[in-house]
């Protein structure tokens, strides 16, 4: 008992003497923290940058709710900022805070889903595109249609995201609904789509439950063929792992990860120097180099190492494809988490 | 909530030598305090939470004045996927818990009667448990991989062509929970067994029983009620398994756990979360509450 005590002391006289000190609390995904990012900021600023890692959109969410304390920095993607500004949990973004705001790609700057009540609640980061990804040795004609994954001939060696959200995307787009309207009419269509995913439950080798678990899976030849985000493609390629991304020509889902700043948190003005810090060209395109995922700086994305801009580079009529991660109403996204159970339960 | 479900295992496997040696009061709340301490902190608290949250329209912190209900409880009820999912996990768990009493008892058996040092032969066992447990259930997904050890010397041996699929399906998830639980199954199996009488084993061969009779007459009767809450942590621990279920598991064999686990951290509903836990923390207790009360010692056997 007096051990407790003690240890109940010091906790929180850690947790004053933190919030005095100079540092800065992010919830990011895994990926937005390498060390040469902390490493160089902490020499620049003297600011002590501690990470945190979530696994999902809807993990971080639940997580916010379970308590938030002394958190300043949040990485959510594009579709869950409304939901997170309405609920009083955002900070406005004062962009003249962040200089090298300017130089991010225009159409990337200001667009609905980080506009709430004409207030900018977030400053987009990167962005990733959740297509198709296939072994090239193995499978010879290239797939270019969702219904790849649909393919007997694939039988057992067929991968697809654990995620409700990210594979009900995959199937609506397979079956040509318009995502950004699912909400109108929610059940008939969870119904249709719901269909369409039984068909794929005796062809599926495993549901993977991470993206590294993706990438483990076609690196050993265990699924040839799986829906898949760009940017783990990108890396394994980058290693010469015979592995291809496709856009499928139905269209598919793209998201952008974004810096958002927490209304509670204790160290606002070190967020933004934060910010600023990781959107600079030369930290930008580092972190393309290490993740595989496009950074919105122009500067940077147009000055890639040569190997690398061939395979991050999309064809017009491919980017034509995409579609920004809707904003859904968070009763669409709960029945489309109920649906998948279902569909994986049978 | 998996965490949860595991801890409940440990009442019901309590001792029953009755109450221990008359001392003083004071000392025994002192051993006894922190054990309880950590118990209500951590276990009855938080199902207290569950309970509330379970009976509640809407979360505390989306609407500060939510109206009480039983929708939740209602449609974990009615909805097919959530019983389904809790027979399919309890098929894994019988079979899980059936193959590893199988393989634990005589190597219990073997520490407790046999072993010159069983003690030590029993450390020796526990030290792969100093890894991460994340660490040696992956391994398995390399020793059952396609590519993996099991089917090098299949294929080998000439015994197949084409590899057999043992991971991520039926099967990779039962080798996941028989490794990982094991253990839990071969220590009380330890204790139980080392408690029988010598006497007893000696008076039955020289009334002239041979050795499986006496082991059938004497040792197993004796360790009926051991073996019970070896069954019933082991069982009660498959239940709340994620690990084997998400790292071994396949595209279709969804379990209970993921699905409690989904049901919050998927952005999903707490509410239904919460009454989903309480449903299989009452079905798991009164499981557990049966299964003790049928390894109860029988007098006058």
């Amino acid at each position: 008992m007096p051990a407790i005590v003690i240890g109940m002391a010091f906790f929180s006289a850690g947790m004053v003497f933190a919030s005095e000190t100079r540092e800065l609390n992010i919830w990011t995904w895994g990926i937005y923290c390498p060390d040469f990012a902390t490493t160089s900021f902490e020499a620049k600023y003297g600011i002590k940058v501690n990470c945190t890692f979530y696994h999902g959109n809807e993990e971080l969410w639940a997580k916010l709710h379970a308590g938030h304390e002394g958190v300043d920095i949040i990485q959510p993607s594009n579709h869950m900022i409304h939901r997170f500004a309405k609920a009083g949990l955002l900070e406005p973004i004062d962009t003249h805070k962040i200089p090298n705001y300017a130089g991010l790609s225009e159409g990337f700057k200001k667009a609905d889903y980080n506009i709430v009540n004409n207030r900018q609640y977030s400053v987009p980061y990167t962005f990733g595109i959740m297509g198709l990804a296939y072994r090239t040795d193995i499978i010879k004609e290239p797939p270019t249609s969702w219904g790849a994954l649909w393919d007997e001939r694939y039988k057992g060696h067929v991968g697809f995201s654990r995620n409700p959200v990210d594979a009900g995307f995959a199937t609506a787009k397979y079956l040509g609904m318009d995502i950004a309207k699912l909400d109108t009419d929610i059940d008939a269509k969870l119904k249709t789509i719901k269909a369409k995913m039984r068909l794929l439950n005796p062809l599926l080798l495993k549901r993977f439950e991470s993206l590294e678990e993706m990438k483990n899976l076609l690196a050993t030849g265990d699924i040839w063929i799986t829906s898949a985000d760009d940017g783990m493609i990108h890396k394994m390629q980058l290693d010469g792992q015979p592995v291809e991304f496709v856009v499928p020509s139905e269209g598919c889902a793209a998201w952008i990860d974004q810096f958002a700043i927490l209304a509670d948190a204790p160290h606002k003005e070190a967020a933004y120097l934060w910010i600023n810090h990781l959107l600079s060209p030369e930290m930008a395109s580092r972190m393309i180099q290490k993740i595989g995922y496009m950074v919105v700086n122009k500067d940077a994305s147009e000055a890639l190492p040569a190997d690398l801009a061939e395979i991050m580079t999309y064809t017009d009529a491919e980017t034509r494809r995409l579609v920004p991660y809707p904003t859904l109403d968070p009763k669409t996204s709960e029945k489309m988490v109920k649906a998948y159970q279902d569909v994986r339960g049978e | 909530m998996p965490d949860g479900m595991m801890d409940s295992s440990k009442t019901p496997a309590s001792d029953r030598r009755g109450p221990g040696p008359a001392g003083s009061g004071g000392m025994v709340w002192l051993v006894v305090f922190p054990a309880a301490f950590l118990l209500v902190v951590f276990f009855l608290i938080p199902m207290f939470v569950a309970l509330r949250y379970s009976v509640l329209s809407t979360m505390p912190f989306f609407d500060p004045d939510p109206s009480y209900t039983f929708a939740n409880y209602i449609r974990v009820l009615t909805e097919p996927i959530y019983l389904r999912s809790f027979m399919r996990t309890a098929g894994y768990a019988v079979t899980a818990s059936i193959i590893s009493l199988v393989i634990s008892y005589p190597v219990a058996y073997y520490l407790a009667r046999r072993a010159r040092r069983g003690a030590l032969i029993l450390l020796v066992m526990l030290i792969p448990f100093w890894t991460s447990i994340i660490l040696r259930v992956f391994s398995w997904k390399i020793i059952l991989g396609s590519s993996g050890i099991i089917n090098f010397l299949l294929k080998t041996a000439g015994l197949i062509d084409l590899p057999v699929q043992l991971l991520y399906n039926r099967t990779g998830i039962i080798f996941g929970l028989v490794y990982t639980y094991t253990p839990f199954m071969i220590l009380p199996l330890y204790a139980t067994l080392g408690k029988v009488p010598r006497e007893l084993l000696e008076a039955s061969e020289d009334l002239g029983r041979n050795k499986i009779q006496t082991l059938w007459r004497v040792t197993l009767p004796l360790t009926r009620s051991g073996t019970m809450s070896a069954v019933i942590l082991v069982l009660l621990a498959c239940f709340g398994d994620v690990l084997s279920a998400q790292m071994l598991g396949g595209a279709n064999t969804l379990m209970i756990s993921s699905v409690i686990f989904e049901t919050f951290m998927g952005g999903a509903n707490w509410n239904v979360g919460s009454a989903l836990s309480v449903i299989v923390f009452g079905t798991l207790l009164l499981l557990a509450a049966v299964l003790t009360w049928l390894g109860r010692e029988v007098e006058h056997a």
